[in-house]
Parts: structure tokens; sequence; C-alpha cells
């Protein structure tokens, strides 16, 4: 007895394999199922998202050294912008890209700042939103991602040491520069110095002269001004007077630059932890100053 | 012999970064080597286990052709305050010292351990000497071996061992101790092929630390997803007995643990320590093979052992016998004076003394060359000891008491005989001291002031 019956090839499966596809940040190339990329850690969800757009996303950066308040900044700005019905609203768009807002908050509702960024880029957040304005007709497609400080002075120190920081800050339309403002009031010049590195490694990123980081917006914001009330009054001033060194790089090298001071936590309280050691803790939550520096980028960026 | 230089990458400020960098590391630490450390220093969370006891035992190659083992523990919270602080005490090894362990970094990790070279510093240190660390070990720890045979079974062993081999890089996914589990599987394995398996026990992987061999607990939270992505093969112990490879090198090694022949392994591994080629490999499989088929050699582990403790009991009676007789031979002749390295050439009136009388001399303890004749000394040594300790501890009689007895038993005994305990005495006074300049908190001015008495009264009466 003779039966006819339908036996599925599943040769083709492997024909998916032969085509790279590449990593929106490095470009560097990829199987078609990658979840991280296998070059720069990027997760593939970003290039994935991109094809499905006609306009592709542009990448802003916040970086700043370890322990200046990255995370706290970035998760505060997009429970923010997520949450007011201004003229500028923030959608996340994956599931990934609201890890960063629901640890920050999580962490700061329990009255702590939230863990450290590991070094490793596969265990970066990294946040891809549509950006909604009133008198904007389409949406603005932003990636950021929200880096670790000691990676950057590594990659700073040590060029290439991070391929996915240089990949990140090649193709940045714009960056947020976050500096300690409680420690350059207690005296401590060291937030100076790591700032003029990471001016000096934008500048030699890109030698291009139409397109280089001297056209290219960065806003320079202070972070924890909340310990320095004349930060908040006067960010210029307190740039001129505390990070001289600074004032004077920007004012030469970055035509569009702009400062800031913002503060996330209203008061603050060191504790002595089980093991005896000292933490600081945030009393209360009191943002001030996250929304400005993002929306003067925005508009330098798509004006 | 050839330093063994170290490094710390931890969590910390210092005076050039903040956060996870190579805090601190010796003179010889070379810079490509430095930044190889950085890379591969373990940050935040990076352990596999949650409890404050865990910790991995990492091994990886370095530019310079040296080898990095090091240890890596949380410390409680680190500098900021944002949870707790990944630390790694970083070993930079070179090839000639791993070789003398026989290639097996964990067998060094427990010689420095117990050398009190490896401690977690809270305080950064300023510099952090290189140090020379005597010492081997044998190819192969049988009783591990069997233990471990016993508890996973044969077969599984022999696959472990093959798939070792054949896989880079390979995640172990086990619920046993890792730490273990990779020590036997490094102790199966040809010396020449140790120093190419880099692994950790107990980090999780990341790209930026491309280890050979990652042991991964079968309870991480997101172990399918980290296995996937890493693109490693795969040895599940947890997983139903597979079936083993017959006639590999895994299936000969469990042979040899079986039968309770591992010195047969030991011998044929010590033999091949330089070469690493497959062909050699598959050339050493055949030769145990063959050993473990004669029927000539049929003793076991324990018959091995027995008349090699035997022999070595032979070996110390004829050992023993000669030193009573060149001790015998020394209390009757007259008393030589104090050798030191500087002096001039004593003039020989008689004829030379072997070599070995003369090292032995130099070698043996004080304590025991001055309590064979006067016990008493032994315990005005004792009572020193107590004093100083009790002094450093800022009991105000105790140093009232030192400044007699120390000059006393110096005179007593001479700067020689005491040069050892007051070296103890100082890094005692000196830790304390430390510890007491550098404390967060409430500055015990006391204590810091008992300590540096003791110190200055220690070094006035050194002989300048």
């Amino acid at each position: 007895m003779n039966r006819e019956g339908q036996v599925t090839l599943d040769s083709y499966r492997l024909a998916q394999y032969a085509v790279q596809v590449p990593c929106y940040i490095c470009s560097g190339p990829n199987t078609f199922d990658a979840e991280l990329c296998r070059n720069c850690s990027a997760p593939m969800a970003l290039t994935y998202q991109a094809e499905t757009q006609k306009v592709h996303p542009r990448i802003l950066s916040c970086i700043g050294t370890s322990g200046v308040g990255k995370t706290v900044f970035l998760g505060m700005l997009m429970d923010m912008l997520s949450r007011q019905p201004d003229d500028m609203r923030l959608l996340a768009r994956g599931a990934f890209s609201i890890t960063l807002q629901q640890h920050t908050v999580a962490a700061l509702a329990r009255c702590e700042f939230p863990d450290k960024t590991p070094n490793e880029p596969e265990r970066w957040n990294w946040v891809h939103c549509q950006i909604h304005q009133t008198r904007r007709r389409k949406p603005i497609e932003l990636i950021m991602p929200d880096m670790a400080g000691e990676a950057l002075i590594e990659e700073v120190d040590h060029p290439d040491t991070f391929p996915v920081i240089r990949s990140l800050l090649t193709k940045s339309a714009g960056v947020m520069i976050l500096i300690d403002a409680s420690t350059l009031s207690g005296g401590t010049s060291d937030q100076d110095y790591f700032t003029m590195k990471l001016l000096s490694y934008l500048l030699e990123l890109v030698d291009d002269p139409k397109h280089g980081w001297h056209q290219r917006p960065v806003s320079l914001v202070f972070t924890k001004a909340d310990e320095s009330e004349s930060c908040f009054e006067n960010p210029l001033e307190f740039a001129q007077a505390h990070t001289p060194g600074m004032w004077r790089h920007c004012e030469e090298r970055f035509q569009k630059h702009k400062y800031f001071a913002a503060g996330v936590a209203g008061a603050c309280a060191n504790v002595r932890r089980s093991d005896g050691k000292l933490g600081r803790v945030p009393l209360r939550i009191e943002p001030r100053g996250i929304v400005e520096p993002f929306r003067w980028l925005i508009e330098q960026v798509w004006s | 012999m050839a330093p063994i230089e170290q490094a710390i990458y931890a969590s910390r400020r210092t005076d050039h970064a903040t956060g996870y960098h190579l805090v601190v590391a010796s003179e010889g630490v070379t810079d490509d080597d430095a930044h190889a450390l950085s890379v591969w220093g373990p940050s935040h969370d990076s352990l596999v286990e949650a409890s404050d006891e865990a910790e991995s035992i990492n091994f990886h190659p370095l530019p310079s052709g040296s080898y990095c083992i090091s240890r890596t523990r949380r410390t409680g919270t680190e500098y900021s305050g944002r949870g707790d602080e990944v630390y790694t005490h970083c070993l930079v090894v070179p090839v000639e010292v791993l070789a003398r362990f026989s290639n097996n970094p964990f067998a060094l990790v427990r010689a420095v351990i117990a050398d009190g070279r490896i401690e977690i510093r809270e305080h950064t240190p300023r510099c952090l000497p290189g140090f020379a660390l005597r010492g081997k070990a044998s190819p192969v720890d049988r009783h591990l071996l069997e233990e471990l045979v016993s508890e996973l079974g044969r077969e599984k062993m022999s696959s472990l061992i093959d798939e070792s081999l054949q896989y880079d890089p390979l995640a172990i996914v086990t619920t046993r101790d890792a730490r273990r589990l990779m020590e036997g599987l490094l102790n199966c394995l040809p010396l020449g092929h140790r120093p190419s398996f880099s692994f950790a026990t107990g980090l999780k992987p990341s790209p930026r630390r491309p280890f050979r061999v990652q042991c991964l607990p079968k309870e991480l939270k997101n172990l399918r997803q980290v296995l996937r992505h890493f693109e490693s093969a795969v040895s599940d112990m947890a997983s139903p007995q597979k079936p083993a490879g017959d006639g590999g090198w895994g299936h000969v090694v469990t042979s040899a643990i079986v039968e309770k022949r591992c010195y047969m392994l030991s011998e044929e591994l010590r033999r091949s320590c330089d070469k690493h080629a497959e062909a050699h490999l598959q050339e050493l499989t055949a030769r145990l093979r063959q050993r473990l088929n004669e029927t000539g050699d049929t003793r076991s582990d324990d018959q091995q052992e027995n008349s090699f403790r035997k022999r070595r009991q032979g070996v110390s009676r004829v050992e023993r016998c000669r030193s009573d007789s060149r001790r015998t031979r020394k209390r009757l002749e007259p008393s030589r004076p104090m050798l030191r390295g500087d002096a001039p050439h004593i003039a020989s009136t008689t004829r030379a003394e072997p070599a070995a009388s003369v090292d032995e001399d130099i070698y043996a303890d004080p304590a025991q060359q001055l309590g064979q004749d006067r016990p008493e000394l032994i315990e005005q040594l004792e009572l020193l000891d107590d004093t100083v300790f009790e002094a450093i501890a800022g009991k105000p009689s105790a140093l009232e008491r030192l400044k007699t007895l120390w000059p006393q038993t110096l005179s007593a005994l001479g700067m020689r005989n005491l040069e050892e305990s007051r070296e103890q005495y100082l890094r005692h006074a000196r830790a304390v001291w430390d510890e007491c300049a550098i404390s967060d908190g409430v500055r015990n001015s006391e204590q810091s002031l008992a300590a540096l008495s003791v110190i200055s009264l220690l070094l006035d009466d050194c002989p300048k």
C-alpha cells in the first residue's frame, strides 16, 4: 500500500545563519538570532527595532566618572518624562528599556541609591525610546545607554579597551557630561581632571571638521547640586570657580555647550552599615534640574 | 628564585581613579600585564553565588607569558555604599614557579594562603611587594580523584575529562563544590595541557573574561540565557549519566583511579611535562593503557605508598644517625665565634668542615639550638613574647617591664638569636599603628602611642 506524505525540510534554517546582521552600535557582524553583539555586547534588539523604522534612532550619551550619579540621573529622567503630560513625553520601546527606570525608582523608594553599574557592557542598561513633542509631528527615536564610569575612564586611558564606548561616542549626536558638584565644593579637583580627559577623548574620536565633536552639543551637568546651593543659582559661575580647566576647554573647543545643575535627593545622610562601613542614603526625593539639560540637548540636535 | 608579583583589583577611591580598578600592584607587574588584569578583573556583582563566603579561584594567561592566579571574594559594602565590594587579589606567577607546582593553580594558591600572602586589605596599601614562594606539588592528588570518581561516577568523570579537552569554551554546570571539581579535573590533565586551561570557579561569564572553562551553579537565575549568549559547550554534571567514550584519555585516567593505580598516572604525567600536542596525548593514552593492562605490575596506590614510606623511613633513620653523630662531634669541639655575612674569614687552624654542617648552623631554628642546651632561655623568650604583645596592646605596666626585659634578653642571647622575633614584633606593632592611623572612625591614640613606643624601643637597641 502506498501513501503520500509531506516532509518539511529544515535545511533552509541554516541559510539564515549565512546572512550577517550588523550591530547598530558597532556595525560588527552577528547571526540573526544573537541576543547581544559578539563584538561590543550591545543588545541586538536595538538593531532589530531600528530596522523597523524609516528614520534611524539617534544616540545621546550620558557620561561621567564612577559615582557621579549617571544611573540615578537617567532613571529619574525617564521616570519624569514618562509620567508628565507636558510638551515632552517619553515612551519606552522594548521591555529592556524600562529596566533602568524600574531599578532606579525602586531603589530610591527604599531610601537607597541603585547598585553600581558593572564594568561589563553586557550588564549595562540600555534605553530605546520615543520622545513625543507637541510642536513636532513625528516622534524622535533615541538610544541612551547607562555606561559604567570605570569603563569610561579605562577606555579614555587605554583606547579600544571597550569598543562599545568608542562606537557609542563616535555615533552620539550629543552628550551629557555629569560632574559631581559635591566633591568640587569640598575642594577636590579630581572631577575637573576627569572631565577634561573625557572632553579631550571626544575631540580625538572624530577628525571631520564639519561633524566632529567641537560642532556637536555638550551639556555639562553638575550633579548632587542640592549639596551646593550656589551651583543651582549660577552653574556657569560655579564652573568658572571650581572647574577652571574644564571651563577653558569648553570655551575654546566646543561651540555648543551649556552648564546645568541637577539634584535628585533633597537631602542625604551617612549611615553605618552592619559591616561597620559608612554609606550614603537619600532621605527624600526632590528632583531639580533633571529635564532641562536633556531638553536643551534635544533642541540642539533636532534644531 | 623568580618572584611572584601581586596586584589588587577592587572598588576603591585612590589618587588616580575611583570605582573598580587596579588599586595597587607590585613593581614587577608590567604595564601590559596591569592592563590585562584590569580587563579580566571582575567588577560589581560578578560572583555567581550570593552568600558572603562565596569565592572564585581564577586562572588565565598574561601578555608577558606569566599567568594570573586570582581569588575573588566579597568584602562588605564598597566605598560608595552601593552594594558589596568584589575584591580580587591577583598573583602574577612566572612559568617556572607554576611548573614547580605541577601547573596546578590550586596547589599554588594553597601554598600562598598558608604563607599568609593573600588577605583582604580593607585599607589600600601604598605598595605591594613581590615575594618568593618555596615548595612544590605532586601532579596528582589521588585522594581527591578517588572521592570525585565515587561521587560523580566513573562515566561522568570520564566524559568530563574528554569534553574539557575537546571543547573551548566549556561551561560545567554543577550542584557540587565547583572548586573541588575544577581541581579534580586539572589533576586529570597532562601537565603540558594545564596552563592552557584558563578557568573561573565562581564568576559570571563575560565576553571580557574569555575563560576556557567556567563552573556555573545549576540554580543560576539566567543560566539558559548565559549559556546561549556565550556559545559555550555545556557539560551538565547534574544530568543523568552519560555513556563514556571508550579508550580515550578520560577512560584511561578513570581506570587508573578506579583500579587505585594513580601512581602510574602520576609517573606518566611527570614524564610528559613540556609537551602539549594532540599526538602526544594519544601517545600518553596508549602508554598509560599499556601499563594498566600489564600483568607484571599489580601494585595498588596503597602498596606503592607503603613501600615509599618504608623507603623514606629508612632514609630518615640514616639521616638521624648522621645528624646525631654530627651533634656529638660538635659538642666535643671548642665553641666557634658567631658567623657574620660581612665579617672576614676566620683563619683556618684545622681542616675545613664539611659544607653540610655549616648549612645546618645557618638555617637551624635559633630557639631549637638554644633550647637544646639551656631550656630556661626558651622560657625567657616566651616571657618576652608575652610582654611585647601586652605592651603593644596598650598595657602600661608591660611597657615598663619591657624597657628592662628587652636589653637583658638582648645581652643574654645576642641580636642574631633575637632578630627573627624582633622582626615579628615590629611587624605586629606596625600593623596596629597603621590600623589606628588609617581608621575612618574614632582613632585610638593610646594604642597607636603604645605601638610607637614599642617600635622605638626595639629599634633603639638595634646595633648600628
